[in-house]
């Protein structure tokens, strides 16, 4: 290698460093607050990435200000390539946003959220002033959504509190090429009802394939696909399991990644139950279903192959490829395994609700913001009916607010709510290196005869157990750090206004409880025995 | 609604009130502020605006280690130098004491904490950082790594002693969520664990998503011990107040007896 090349490579992350604080440096001082003419001026960052997305969000704010002309709201959009370093530096900025719509995707972004943002729980739970006259009068703003606002997005169960109203309805199905489907099935409508029938279409598009010599697969679907799709089709065969280490008769697993987590490190199931080899098996299965080398495409790829008519299927969150495909397009749920099914059907429940993964990129309001009010008034107007209908339809996206028509193709992303509790997903498994060694180890489930045994040594020999509980223990020091935060709060608060104190001490526990959760099942996976069996 | 008379004005609070500061987790200017302050009064600074102030440094993102020590002095010194009236900064100066122990050392000691929060609870009667220990205490007993290595009998029999001095109504809510997902935990015998839910409910809870969880609880527990028109009703208020929730389908199953009622767990 030349030195040009070693020098080029060794400096590069710094160069990017830069390019990156470039550009924040630039979205920050070119979007200062803004008060000439006596206006107030409603800062709002957005993660509107499609064109018609965005100018669907900023005809809303024109829509605001024509009925508040005292008011103007100034739009700004931030590349998601750069949202956490953006999003750090906004928040501890003495002049964030007044309005940022965010993405729970890393860890840091949900503890910069509980501790920088707003509450909104007196909002959620009253009556939308701008419902009046529309079929959600009268109902409290969390009713009013899809999801009831069940996503941990809008709802931080460590505080305790509401912080942010989502506004893209986001659930995972199936897309598939109508015209190809009226080939292979004889009917463009046509959707497999349950998992075996999934299976069969596969098959029978494997074998319409070879007949008419195409270039055909089933599915199209990358390292992503195949993990969305795989933890989608697995979900059911766990749901038993789940709920039978459900200790607090909660019937949920209220943090996804944690408490399978804390389950597995109390040693209630691992990668040999039969339960969790079973939902690696239906991984595999899927997978043989994909094309060939599905492990190293990427999304455009993917993409690309499907609207060539490369394959049937694809998987996608939303209503994608429809301004893009020159075949008309369908989409179905993925569908999941129920109780009469032969081989696993004595471990699932059925269905499971998608109320608690149905809708993402909520808008909240950063504490430092100097127009909470008119932050607070502009997150109803945005989240009404009419509001979200308007948007709905200049957007294409998935309504978030009940009773407003999608488009035909949104409407098959609407979430079924009806519907059991998640099963224990493997790959939920600790943290992002426990995550890591299960993807990097993936590969072994699909390469051999024996992929499920290859794949759980694998996992087993690189130390998943010790690694999982290094996750967590990364995990509990956080929660302590936001512990002692919110304890030098609760004193000042103590000292400051004490009649304000209740709200505060409950999200406390709330979230403590998790802690005491971790703390305790660390010491189990440390001492499998040190505590008396009896009591 | 925003009226037309909403002018741009901050809702910031006053600028420089350390306690605010503090509260927005400001710790390296409220530290500064609590100085401030001090250097305007003319006597000692108040054994309040001390607490204050340690509790700022102790929270500094830069804290040094010869300030950590001066912080946890002032803390000790507070505490030792109580009053026999009620003291409410010689009380939280103890209380921070344990929270130290469980929330900045690493690893945490948790021994040490519950005894501070102990000797806190004990000192203080029912003054409000009393009772706060207390749900400590409690919290410490059920789910720490403790030396003395407790039965799970002994753990929650400590948890329960003297709990009936926590009576603030916030903190009795707090105790109770934390003491009845420590006795499942635990496996104590259903129609306990029943009876504090009940106790939990009467206090109206009101935050969603605990009121949500309690009341798919009570249903549970009431079928466990066989009173099956208590848990039908429990059940069917679920519905009628969470009709989209994720749980809604279980609910419904449990109340038309698709799912026989569940025993340790097991549907």
């Amino acid at each position: 290698m030349s030195q040009f090349v070693r020098t080029f490579h060794r400096r590069l992350p710094w160069a990017l460093l830069m390019v990156i604080f470039g550009i924040c440096t630039v979205i920050v001082f070119s979007h200062r607050p803004q008060t000439d003419e006596g206006k107030i001026v409603l800062r709002v960052a957005h993660l509107f990435r499609e064109p018609a997305g965005e100018a669907a969000i900023e005809a809303i704010g024109r829509d605001y200000s024509r009925l508040h002309p005292h008011v103007t709201v100034k739009f700004l959009k931030v590349p998601q390539s750069i949202f956490l370093q953006w999003f750090r530096t906004q928040l501890i900025s003495d002049e964030p946003p007044d309005i940022i719509q965010y993405e729970l995707w890393h860890r840091d972004l949900r503890q910069l959220v509980a501790q920088r943002f707003e509450p909104i729980t007196d909002l959620v739970e009253k009556p939308n002033p701008y419902n009046r006259g529309t079929s959600m009068e009268g109902v409290r703003l969390r009713e009013t959504y899809v999801d009831g606002l069940q996503g941990d997005e809008a709802y931080l169960p460590e505080m305790g509190a509401y912080f942010g109203l989502p506004y893209r309805g986001v659930t995972l199905r199936v897309m598939y090429n109508r015209d190809l489907m009226a080939a292979i099935k004889g009917d463009p409508d046509w959707t497999p009802a349950n998992w075996r029938e999934l299976i069969a279409l596969c098959e029978l598009t494997k074998a319409y394939a070879k007949e008419h010599q195409l270039e055909l697969f089933p599915i199209a679907a990358d390292k992503m696909g195949i993990y969305l799709m795989g933890n989608e089709a697995s979900i059911g065969v766990s749901q038993q399991l789940a709920l039978r280490t459900n200790y607090d008769y909660d019937f949920t697993l209220v943090t996804p990644n944690l408490y399978p987590s804390l389950r597995y490190l109390r040693g209630e199931w691992d990668f040999r139950s039969p339960e969790i080899l079973a939902g690696l098996k239906i991984y595999r299965d899927l997978a043989s279903h994909l094309q060939p080398g599905f492990l190293q495409f990427d999304r455009s790829d993917v993409s690309f192959q499907f609207l060539q008519g490369r394959a049937l299927m694809t998987i996608a969150g939303g209503p994608s490829f429809s301004d893009q495909a020159s075949f008309p397009l369908g989409a179905f749920r993925i569908p999941g395994l129920t109780p009469d099914d032969a081989e696993y059907g004595a471990n699932v429940l059925g269905p499971y609700s998608e109320a608690q993964h149905a809708s993402t990129f909520a808008f909240g309001i950063p504490r430092k913001t100097h127009q909470k009010e008119v932050a607070r008034d502009f997150l109803q107007f945005l989240s009404s009916q009419r509001t979200n209908e308007k948007f709905t339809q200049a957007s294409g996206e998935v309504p978030v607010i009940r009773g407003v028509q999608a488009t035909p193709l949104a409407s098959k992303f609407l979430p079924q709510l009806d519907g059991y509790l998640y099963g224990i997903q493997p790959r939920a498994l600790g943290g992002v290196s426990s995550r890591n060694v299960f993807n990097g180890n993936l590969h072994q489930l699909f390469q051999n005869e024996h992929g499920v045994e290859a794949f759980v040594s694998a996992m087993e020999d690189a130390g998943i157990r010790e690694i999982a509980k290094h996750d967590t223990e990364g995990l509990a020091r956080d929660y302590q750090r936001n512990l002692r935060e919110t304890d030098a709060a609760i004193a000042a608060r103590y000292f400051q206004s004490p009649e304000s104190i209740d709200g505060h001490i409950l999200h406390q526990t709330l979230f403590e409880l998790d802690f005491l959760r971790i703390v305790h099942s660390l010491d189990l996976a440390d001492h499998p025995t040190a505590e008396p069996a009896t009591p | 609604m925003l009226g037309a008379a909403t002018t741009a004005t901050a809702a910031t609070p006053e600028p420089g009130d350390p306690w605010i500061l503090v509260q927005q987790y400001q710790f390296a200017q409220a530290e500064a502020a609590f100085a401030h302050e001090k250097q305007k009064q003319l006597g000692p600074a108040s054994r309040e605006h001390r607490l204050g102030s340690a509790v700022a440094t102790l929270n500094h993102p830069a804290l040094k280690s010869s300030d950590r020590q001066r912080a946890l002095q002032e803390l000790d010194d507070l505490w030792s130098s109580r009053s026999h009236a009620p003291d409410n900064p010689g009380l939280w100066a103890g209380y921070l004491l344990g929270r130290w122990s469980q929330t900045f050392e690493s690893p945490p000691d948790y021994d040490c904490a519950l005894e501070w929060y102990e000797r806190t609870a004990n000192a203080g009667g029912s003054a409000y950082v009393a009772q706060l220990a207390r749900l400590k205490a409690a919290g410490m007993w059920i789910y720490a790594p403790l030396q003395r290595q407790p039965t799970p009998t002994l753990r929650l029999d400590r948890a329960t002693a003297g709990d009936e001095h926590i009576t603030d109504h916030g903190l009795r809510v707090s105790y109770l969520l934390v003491l009845v997902d420590g006795m499942l935990l635990r496996k104590a015998d259903h129609r306990a664990v029943l009876a504090r839910l009940q106790e939990l409910w009467a206090l109206n809870l009101s935050e969603t998503k605990s009121r949500a969880k309690t009341l798919c609880q009570l249903g549970t527990l009431s079928a466990l011990v066989g009173d099956r028109e208590s848990a039908g009703d429990y059940y069917r208020q679920f519905l009628e107040e969470f009709p989209t929730d994720i749980r809604t389908q279980l609910v419904r199953d449990r109340l038309q007896g698709l799912i026989s009622p569940i025993d340790g767990g097991q549907p």
